[in-house]
């Protein structure tokens, strides 16, 4: 069965973030910890926003290593250590579209490839990608802020208290956009929705 | 598992499919991904990877306090000056003047930082521990002047024409080199085991050679990171390998004539050369007293708190440029 969604930071911390920063801090190899934790919510999210695969698995790589080089500068106090690693990504991504002069996008890259894979019929199947293909339009449409909080909330699975921080706005600033760019994909999707 | 409705109802009931398809959406398979440990640290850090050997002196301590104001002095539309670049070469080149015992010389060297094309001379008199003269000319223009005569400590800094000067008591802006360890010492042991101290790194003599008509033993420095004291360093350490810092290092004073920098790629980052130097001359007095240019006012700093805001004071309005006087008469009486 394939993970439907990002995984929150609920389900993965046994041992907290904070601890694993530390432990890496002081043996670095203990950094593959936090890199095994984040790496599909990073790996996702930078997906969501350069559209291709091979350049979403090198940003992840930029990432973890600008991660791992600025470690010792990280200061727990002033944010938590996944809006600082987001803060990273979220520039990388910037970057890397600018470099490339490339309207970012939601990527269906590999989805329709997991979805064979499920259980479902063959034309369950088809009409699920069909609908996915839709919606896919419908998000590439938004604007990039939108997009991005779309990215930040689904692919890296961050809750709106926990967006508020990586994209430097107030939880209900972040709240009043995400519920109208879900609004406004409602409207679009209303159709595939019946 | 989903997490669209976790904590901020941003998801009504009725918007479920929306949100599992949006969750869909976003729920690519990750690749098989391992991490690799960055193989080199930032370029930035690697220009003076090398601990060089440790003095800790007056003259260092304000040498960094007043490149450290610079970028402030300067504001405003001037030509940016790196204060961290700054400081790092005038520690660089601090250091590499200092001497043990009363070994007077003069000495000119050119300094090039090969990875961004810019540089640096610095022109060094020096006649005791509380005696010298550096003088520092940036090819980005900035210029930095520090003179020490016993208890007066001159330092000046200019940038895009614009020259500010303080003077103070030396004892008051940590020049105070009474008693401090200077140089690479007084043997060649000395010079290998300050390098070889912090114990991340191992510094060797590799033969000798002749600079600027002196000679030197040649030193190389390498990262050992089986010998750090810490993971931290450790990792730092290997991140050095296959760079080098090599030393010439003069056979009677012990004083650095040359200093070069290797990367791991095999660049060469960083150069220092002394291009000429004289040992055991006198110098006059009049060297070791700061003349400020015309027009320029040193201003009279009584500790380094008040030389700091000296230097980094908003320039004072030029009486040309004073406002004219008011067509209103005012009744002074």
């Amino acid at each position: 069965m394939i993970q439907t969604a990002a995984p929150t930071h609920e389900d993965l911390e046994p041992v907290s973030d904070q601890m694993l920063v530390a432990a890496a801090r002081e043996r670095p190899d203990d950094f593959g910890l936090l890199y095994e934790r984040y790496l599909p919510r990073v790996y996702r999210y930078l997906l969501a926003r350069v559209g291709v695969r091979e350049e979403a698995a090198d940003l992840t790589q930029l990432v973890f290593m600008r991660a791992f080089d600025a470690l010792p500068k990280y200061r727990p106090g002033k944010a938590p250590f996944a809006a600082w690693l987001f803060r990273i990504a979220r520039n990388a991504a910037a970057d890397s579209m600018r470099r490339h002069h490339r309207r970012p996008t939601t990527s269906l890259n590999g989805i329709a490839d997991a979805l064979t894979t499920t259980a479902d019929g063959p034309e369950a199947i088809a009409e699920k990608i069909d609908r996915l293909e839709r919606l896919h339009g419908h998000v590439a449409r938004l604007d990039n802020g939108k997009r991005e909080l779309l990215a930040l909330r689904f692919a890296a699975g961050f809750s709106v208290r926990e967006i508020a921080p990586i994209v430097g706005k107030s939880e209900s600033a972040v709240k009043k956009q995400l519920t109208r760019t879900i609004n406004e994909l409602k409207e679009h999707y209303h159709d595939e929705l019946q | 598992m989903t997490n669209f409705n976790n904590d901020d109802d941003l998801i009504t009931p009725g918007d479920a499919r929306l949100a599992a398809d949006l969750t869909e959406l976003h729920a690519a398979p990750v690749p098989d991904l391992r991490f690799q440990r960055p193989a080199l640290p930032a370029r930035s850090e690697r220009r003076f990877g090398f601990r060089v050997a440790g003095i800790t002196t007056g003259v260092v301590a304000i040498a960094l306090a007043a490149v450290i104001v610079a970028p402030g002095l300067f504001g405003g539309g001037t030509q940016p000056v790196d204060a961290a670049e700054v400081l790092a070469r005038a520690s660089e080149v601090t250091q590499n003047n200092a001497v043990e015992g009363d070994t007077s010389y003069h000495l000119v060297a050119t300094s090039e930082v090969l990875y961004d094309g810019s540089g640096f001379t610095t022109e060094v008199t020096f006649d005791a521990n509380d005696r010298y003269a550096t003088e520092y000319r940036g090819l980005d223009g900035y210029a930095f002047d520090q003179v020490v005569n016993g208890d007066d400590t001159w330092i000046a800094m200019s940038l895009g024409g614009e020259t500010r000067a303080v003077h103070g008591p030396s004892s008051e802006l940590g020049i105070d080199l009474t008693g401090q360890s200077l140089g690479g010492g007084t043997s060649l042991g000395d010079v290998l085991a300050q390098y070889t101290s912090w114990g991340c790194q191992i510094a060797t003599q590799q033969g000798e050679d002749t600079i600027a008509g002196r000679s030197v033993y040649v030193i190389v420095v390498t990262p050992d990171p089986d010998n750090c004291a810490t993971p931290e360093e450790r990792v730092k350490s290997e991140s050095l390998a296959g760079s080098a810092l090599t030393l010439w290092v003069d056979q009677e004073t012990f004083l650095t004539l040359q200093t070069e920098q290797k990367e791991g790629d095999g660049t060469v980052s960083f150069r220092y050369t002394v291009t000429e130097i004289e040992v055991g001359v006198d110098h006059p007095d009049s060297a070791f007293i700061y003349e400020a240019p015309p027009g320029v006012t040193i201003a009279e700093a009584t500790d380094m708190s008040s030389a700091k805001d000296a230097l980094s004071a908003e320039p004072a309005e030029p009486a040309d440029s004073a406002p004219p006087e008011s067509d209103v008469e005012i009744d002074k009486r």
